[in-house]
């Protein structure tokens, strides 16, 4: 309407009239200009666009359908990518998809922990080789700590050790196979040990030991018994006797306290060990309790100490 | 008929996020605005069989949301209470609420299509509420380039928009 009625006008004037009002107009249509191209932007609502967010559509999609999310499925460049993407899949699955094959693993001189094809975690301490049969069963030599994952259809884990086996359906447990020497020790769950015809029943807690033909079983006195598996040695007013029992599994050493010596349970240890090796360990406890000891083979004797 | 694969996918593509934002921003079901929103669609998924055609798929899915959001709130003895202890009721689902959604979220997905350092100044200045000047500062740019690209993102969400 302005704009028209500004063009009457000047039509209608002449002399410096005619070009004040030309000014005037312009500077209004400019104005209207500006407005024009305002006008879109706030019909947008961007002041209630705060906090609006983008949830993950894909992962749900996929959980609810079970069926994978493609956006725009008819875009050509999708179903090529997807045709290329089933064709490489295709070709793996033809390595995957054959009956899982066996494993081995070792551990040199450094604590490893493996996810096994079922679920399952283990830690192999050092000096341990495992080997797994791809499904659920694995040989031990050495000292392995198993997080066993349950399968649904209750297929049981069995560890097999150079003298009897291990067999639990999903359970927190350690084994230790060294010469001819077996140990099982339970955090969680349930495990049955089999050798010949005996059996043995461990619970969360429990613990045994195989020496020669003997089975002895006891409830785990230590808090230190998984030590190995995170390197971490700790001790709070512990008597010194069962200290060096730690230690030495720890270690994979043995610490005995020679017989004259009556003093060993009375003397009390606090401390935490990280990464230190054995003789950082004997040295502090030289400092704290005096100690004196030799030394043979990976047996440690001591001979005398005072607290 | 029932509601096929393709149909749900659609359906699932076009108003997923928009109900998310809806039961998060709008509900106040910040925790459970996802799960509110997957159970929803979840039945849909289930009963795709013997489910009806839904006729109207927006007031169906925005109202479903909404109901469940209450649901939710009774469920956990929730009440909405404000800092005086006065009740807010939860407004009643309306055509105009879930349109509202379904705009902001063609303007988020333009938003998310935009050219980078676009979409890093227009969502400073539009969605994160900072001044030209800060996001001239934050960035070390000028602000007249801050103006510029605010302009281009409106044309570009604007372009978009009618092509949806």
């Amino acid at each position: 309407m302005k704009l028209r009625d500004n063009i009457r006008k000047i039509n209608e004037s002449d002399g410096p009239e005619q070009a004040r009002l030309i000014e005037q107009w312009k500077e209004e249509a400019t104005a209207n200009l500006r407005e024009m191209s305002k006008g879109w932007e706030e019909t947008l609502p961007m002041d209630q666009m705060q906090g609006y967010k983008q949830y993950a559509s894909g992962a749900a999609f996929e959980k609810i359908t079970g069926e994978s999310y493609q956006k725009s499925s008819f875009n050509w460049k999708n179903w090529a990518a997807a045709a290329i993407f089933l064709g490489v899949f295709a070709l793996a699955g033809v390595f995957y998809l054959q009956k899982s094959s066996p494993i081995h693993y070792a551990a040199a001189n450094k604590v490893r922990t493996e996810v096994l094809q079922d679920g399952s975690i283990v830690t192999l301490d050092q000096q341990t080789t495992l080997d797994y049969d791809g499904e659920r069963g694995v040989n031990v030599n050495g000292r392995a700590f198993f997080k066993v994952t349950k399968k649904t259809d209750k297929t049981p884990f069995t560890v097999n050790l150079n003298k009897g086996k291990v067999t639990v359906l999903g359970t927190r447990f350690s084994v230790t196979s060294i010469e001819g020497i077996i140990e099982v020790a339970v955090e969680e769950g349930k495990v049955k040990y089999e050798y010949g015809d005996r059996e043995v029943i461990l619970k969360a807690g429990d613990w045994m030991k195989l020496s020669g033909e003997d089975i002895v079983s006891s409830p785990i006195l230590t808090q230190n018994q998984f030590s190995w598996t995170n390197q971490v040695l700790e001790f709070k007013n512990t008597p010194l006797d069962q200290a060096l029992l730690d230690i030495g599994r720890h270690y994979h050493q043995e610490l005995v306290i020679s017989k004259e010596i009556k003093t060993a349970a009375k003397c009390l240890l606090t401390s935490k060990f990280g990464g230190e090796n054995i003789e950082q360990v004997m040295d502090e406890l030289k400092i704290l309790f005096q100690i004196q000891y030799y030394k043979t083979g990976n047996r440690y004797v001591i001979t005398s100490m005072k607290c | 008929m029932p509601v096929d694969k393709e149909t749900f996918r659609y359906l699932f593509n076009t108003y997923y996020n928009a109900l998310c934002n809806y039961a998060c921003l709008s509900l106040g079901m910040s925790n459970d605005a996802e799960d509110i929103v997957m159970e929803v669609f979840a039945h849909i998924w289930d009963k795709r069989d013997v489910l009806q055609e839904i006729e109207n798929p927006k007031a169906y899915l925005f109202r479903s949301v909404h109901h469940k959001a209450l649901e939710k709130m009774r469920a956990k003895k929730l009440v909405i209470v404000a800092l005086e202890g006065e009740k807010i009721v939860v407004p009643d689902y309306k055509e105009e609420i879930a349109d509202d959604y379904l705009l902001k979220e063609k303007i988020f997905q333009s938003i998310r299509q935009l050219p980078t350092q676009c979409r890093v100044i227009f969502v400073k200045s539009k969605l994160e509420g900072m001044s030209h000047k800060e996001i001239a500062h934050e960035l070390q740019i000028a602000v007249k380039t801050v103006e510029n690209q605010i302009t281009k993102a409106f044309k570009l969400i604007r372009k978009q928009i009618d092509t949806i």
